[in-house]
């Protein structure tokens, strides 16, 4: 019976002009944003290439210890998924002053804007009359009046819907990767289907969320233009209002201290402050322990110098007080140092926890969900940011130390080496970003996608229980 | 005999369901509206106030604009902090949000409001307006009592949009209100005038989207066709052709990417050092930093000569693109209007290039003095009008034209059966 | 075959729409329920559906009863109702099909379909066409075809005659006795007086939801069914 009910609603459908148009458009733009995102994501990798070569063939050729910080930044190599998910844009970051300003003022439409706005909408326009539409009909009366429950029809109409709405989307998004597989410059492996699929399974999920949220609204209304009204109204609410106001309302309820102030402010405690509190202790120093050497102060170099080579006593005296001098600067640093710290350290509990705060107010909407679980599978989300930007600095750190190692050799074996001499990083040790394997990555989007399924089950169960009681006549 | 039926129209709608919902969202956003954008505005002042440089240095860094509450556009970007050394320019990072959750969302602007919920709104509220009567089988009624056709229509799209505008440009200015008590808001005569502007763009807008309902509501017999068909519309101006439009044209201009320049421009600069570094080996005379500091100066000029035409021609390729829609026309020109567009961004790019260029010499030591204090002002409203906005002026006003003499001539020669 | 005993209902509003309504209709039997609108004579086929709670009272078909057994009696029991659209962007025959197998009859054949088409009227040429082309005759004769091919022992009609042109209603009238000659029970609701007086074989005449009045075919050989109505509705 079932069958028979998913069968009718698939039918209907397919032949209805509407869904024939919906079809084609949503096919039509799937296909040409992957197609127009793959060619663009070529260009991007043909530049991180270009650029990773002429970096390590300048390292090579011109290493030297004193600047070769200049030519060893990192850069993030794009993801190959990005001809479907973007994830955090980095040419909307505008970190340079050449950039580009379109990016930062419109966002770009890939698979995930595709299926989080337009395939959403498309749902609840799929959805939002099969109950109240066929009660106006009087068509729900004939269903009922055979031996059928209601329970099994509302199981085929939601069944038979997302069935009607997967066949666009898969036939856009296959023909999207048959183009991005046939494209050579970006080759294929195992995990990348993996990806795909769970892009796919996530895709499915939410917009199942919505059919089941235009079934619930229908089974809700008496009429399907008052089911439209309602419908779109929770369809603007969770896809346009709650994504984009929750984070920033977050941030405005936990507000965190500009980073400009807390760099400034950490410039102040660690320099200004430390000499200003060295000049104190050192004052001390004099008042105290050393008061037999504070008419050094008031001498002059070469004054000191003739000092220190006539007169024993007071040589062996100074190295003492130089020594103490050497602790106190040792000591004030590290008390700043430290600090500082606790003020970065804060600083940065206080942003993490901003985020954390923002993310589980943006939870509230199956697109923020969406959104987090998409960018996290295709390893471009904000999870893998931060893991890019440990490994980066950790490898930064590697490299500094290799290149310290490396001087100390040369010293070492030629003492008229300076830091402007070419230093040969030949053997350095190079980068390689560790992408999370796809099953660290499929645990991470665990929660986001657990939520979707848990809005999918709260909406199907509330159309369920509403048609249950909906009354027909 | 529009007025009866606009006054019809208002009543009828006036206390439905529909009418409470949406104006309660248009408030519940207006007001996350305000209180974001006055929070980011805050947050770039207090930036602005902790980075601003003594006069003379070579740092750049403007004041944020309180039209940036209502639109947001590029005022992050114009608001950044420029360092000039031999090096170029660089940008300071550190103002930027630290949480990259912002990234992945739109900003909840007026603007956003504007283009993408009121634009919804309208359609919702227009696509029944004839189609719905179609149904009832009350239009053959109207009809039938002598009202003439082109006063039905135009009293139905009129009566719709004021239903719908209404609402928004009391909240809108309730909104500028509050903006304007605010303590770090000092306001001008050109902040209302501005705004007052924005108010007008809304309103033309807001009767194009109630036309382009009320056009499709005429073409078909059933009210949910001609829903969809009217979101179709919403989805093709607002997101399809804005945010579509700019991976084409950048696919289609082949512009090299602002990386590559920006890579190019390193290995030169670095490359002069090491250079410099050599020749110092050889012979010391003094005048090698100076070398090293033309040599710098006159590779990446010749970069961002090269580059920034075509860039330019970029920009004005998604331009013209995006502004097929009258989203993306009415995106262009509010943040222009704000001065937080893509012609304030040049513009400022362009007078940092040129204070460079001017003082370059002193910034580097390379001649007496010490540099000049970077002093802009943001476009005045006339320029913007003259210079840009009067495009997408024109591309709004077209398609409302164009929908409302389509809805208009549709319904004139509709065959009522 | 179908019987209503003490059958009351009373809506969520507090209006009485059906109050103890008592009727009895056999196999071979054509009852006829006039009343005006609201009278209570689509409550009475909604709660035989389960489409509604009855209150209080019970609705049987067959013996089953219609509220507690609702899935058994409606497999004995076909609907027309008065007016229904259909699946517009099906043919008739795909209508047909759909709704057939919803009774649990699988695999009809074709020809099934265009015998019971041809029964109840519907031109040849619209066998295959879709239903949103169709007028509001052909609709509802495609609605009978169906509650035909159910092939129920019951048949409840709710006013299936209104929007029928007079020769469509006079076959349906012959269609009608064709049922009936098939050992079909039979419930019409019905505005049309004349239309009852010629089918039926018991009349009842309901009024704010009780049945005021109730004669066989018989009983009224020699009386005014019209001003017999008409007497009815304006008493107090």
């Amino acid at each position: 019976m079932l069958r028979v009910l998913v069968r009718k609603e698939l039918l209907d459908n397919l032949l209805n002009l509407r869904f024939i148009t919906l079809c084609v458009v949503s096919i039509v733009l799937i296909f040409s944003s992957i197609v127009v995102l793959t060619g663009l994501h070529n260009e991007d990798v043909r530049d991180y290439h270009n650029r990773l070569n002429t970096q390590d063939a300048f390292i090579d050729q011109y290493g030297h210890s004193n600047r070769i910080s200049w030519m060893s930044s990192l850069f993030r190599e794009p993801s190959r998924y990005r001809p479907l998910v973007l994830g955090i844009d980095r040419d909307a970051a505008q970190e340079n002053f050449v950039n580009n300003p379109v990016p930062a003022l419109l966002s770009k439409l890939d698979l995930v804007a595709i299926v989080s706005i337009i395939m959403s909408l498309v749902a609840i326009v799929l959805s939002h009359n099969s109950i109240a539409g066929e009660r106006e009909d009087g068509l729900l009366k004939l269903m009922l009046s055979n031996p059928v429950s209601r329970s099994t029809i509302v199981l085929g109409k939601f069944i038979g819907g997302v069935i009607t709405l997967a066949i666009p989307f898969s036939l856009g998004v296959l023909l999207g990767l048959a183009y991005i597989s046939i494209d050579a410059e970006v080759q294929l492996q195992g995990t990348d289907f993996g990806v795909f699929g769970l892009l796919l399974v996530l895709s499915y999920i939410y917009m199942t969320a919505f059919y089941g949220l235009g079934l619930l609204f229908s089974a809700r209304s008496r009429t399907s233009s008052a089911a439209v009204l309602k419908s779109l109204f929770a369809w603007v609410v969770l896809v346009l209002v709650l994504p984009n106001v929750s984070p920033f309302l977050a941030a405005q309820m936990y507000s965190i201290p500009s980073r400009a102030k807390i760099d400034r402010e950490l410039n102040k405690i660690e320099s200004d402050d430390r000499d200003e509190i060295f000049r104190k202790r050192v004052q001390q120093l004099f008042q105290t322990t050393f008061s037999d050497l504070t008419l050094i102060r008031s001498m002059t170099k070469p004054d000191l110098q003739k000092k220190l080579t006539d007169d024993a006593a007071f040589r062996e005296r100074f190295a003492l007080y130089q020594k103490a001098n050497d602790d106190l600067v040792r000591e004030v640093n590290r008390e700043q140092r430290r600090i500082a710290d606790a003020i970065r350290e804060s600083f940065h509990n206080q942003s993490h926890r901003q985020e954390v705060f923002a993310t589980v107010l943006a939870s509230l909407s199956p697109l923020s969900n969406f959104v987090f679980a998409a960018t996290d599978a295709a390893d471009v989300g904000l999870d893998s940011d931060a893991e890019w930007e440990s490994q980066a600095s950790a490898y930064h750190r590697v490299f500094g130390d290799y290149v310290e190692l490396r001087y100390r050799e040369e010293k070492h074996k030629n003492p008229a080496f300076t830091s402007n001499d070419y230093l040969d990083l030949r053997a350095r040790p190079r980068f390689q970003f560790q992408q999370m394997p796809l099953s660290a990555r499929i645990e991470r989007i665990l929660v986001p996608a657990g939520i979707l399924m848990v809005f999918n089950l709260l909406f199907f169960a509330g159309a369920f229980v509403s048609f249950l009681r909906y009354d027909v006549r | 005999m529009i007025w009866p039926i606009a006054r019809k129209e208002i009543l009828e709608n006036l206390l439905s369901y529909r009418f409470f919902i949406l104006t309660g969202l248009l408030a519940l956003l207006m007001v996350v509206a305000v209180i974001v954008g006055y929070g980011d505005f805050l947050q770039r002042l207090e930036n602005y106030e902790v980075l601003r440089p003594p006069p003379n240095s070579p740092v750049i860094i403007i004041e944020p604009t309180p039209t940036s509450i209502l639109a947001e556009g590029l005022e992050a970007n114009l608001t950044r902090l420029h360092e000039v050394s031999f090096l170029g320019i660089q940008i300071q990072r550190n103002q930027q949000s630290v949480n990259r959750i912002f990234a992945l969302f739109a900003v909840p602007d007026m603007l956003f409001i504007i283009k993408v919920v009121l634009a919804l709104i309208a359609v919702l509220f227009s696509f029944d307006a004839i189609a719905f009567e179609k149904e009832q089988g009350t239009l053959k009624l109207l009809l039938s009592n002598g009202i003439r056709r082109h006063s039905l229509i135009l009293g139905k799209l009129f009566g719709r949009f004021a239903l719908v505008f209404a609402p928004f440009a009391v909240l809108f200015l309730l909104a500028l209100l509050a903006i304007s008590l605010l303590p770090a808001v000092a306001v001008t005569g050109t902040f209302w005038l501005k705004n007052f502007i924005t108010l007008l763009v809304a309103c033309v807008y807001t009767l194009l989207f109630t036309a382009i309902g009320t056009f499709v509501s005429s073409m078909v017999h059933r009210s949910s066709t001609s829903m969809v068909i009217g979101l179709t519309f919403w989805l093709l101006f607002v997101f399809i052709i804005p945010n579509f439009g700019t991976l084409l044209a950048k696919t289609l201009s082949g512009v090299p990417t602002s990386d590559r320049i920006e890579m190019e421009g390193r290995l030169s600069t670095i490359q002069a050092i090491y250079e410099r570094i050599q020749r110092e080996k050889e012979s010391r005379d003094g005048s090698e930093g100076r070398r090293m500091i033309q040599q710098i100066r006159e590779s990446t000029l010749r970069l961002v000569e090269l580059y920034q035409p075509k860039m330019n021609s970029l920009t004005r390729l998604t331009k013209s693109i995006v502004r097929c829609s009258p989203s993306g026309a009415m995106h262009f020109l509010i943040t222009d209007v704000a001065s937080t567009g893509l012609y304030e961004e040049a513009r400022m790019k362009d007078a940092v290039v040129q204070y460079v260029n001017r003082n370059f010499g002193r910034i580097n030591q390379l001649e007496q003095g010490s540099p000049d204090t970077f002093l802009y002002t943001r476009s005045s409203l006339s320029e913007v009008l003259a210079e840009t906005a009067f495009i997408d002026i024109l591309v709004v006003f077209f398609y409302a034209a164009f929908f409302i003499g389509a809805a208009y001539v549709r319904f004139l020669v509709y065959d009522p059966r | 075959m179908i019987q209503a005993t003490d059958l009351t209902k009373r809506y969520e509003d507090n209006l009485l729409a059906l109050d103890h309504l008592n009727l009895t209709i056999q196999p071979n039997q054509i009852y006829c329920l006039l009343g005006a609108n609201g009278a209570g004579k689509t409550t009475t086929i909604n709660l035989f559906f389960n489409f509604i709670e009855p209150t209080s009272g019970t609705a049987t078909i067959n013996g089953i009863d219609c509220a507690k057994n609702p899935i058994e009696a409606k497999k004995h029991a076909a609907y027309v109702s008065e007016n229904v659209m259909l699946y517009g962007n099906f043919t008739a025959r795909q209508n047909l099909d759909f709704f057939t197998s919803l009774t649990g009859r699988k695999n009809m054949r074709k020809e099934d379909t265009y015998v019971v088409m041809r029964e109840v009227g519907l031109p040849e040429r619209a066998f295959e066409q879709r239903v949103k082309t169709f007028s509001k005759g052909m609709r509802q004769k495609l609605g009978i075809a169906i509650a035909i091919l159910k092939r129920a022992p019951a048949l409840l009609l709710d006013e299936p005659t209104s929007g029928l042109d007079p020769k469509a209603a006079a076959d349906f009238v012959s269609l009608l006795f064709k049922l009936r000659s098939e050992g079909k029970a039979i419930l019409m609701s019905t505005h049309d007086v004349f239309r009852a007086k010629e089918v039926a074989d018991i009349v009842g005449i309901m009024k704010e939801g009780t049945l005021i009045m109730e004669k066989t075919k018989e009983e009224l050989q020699y009386e005014d069914l019209e001003k017999l109505y008409l007497k009815y509705m304006e008493i107090g």
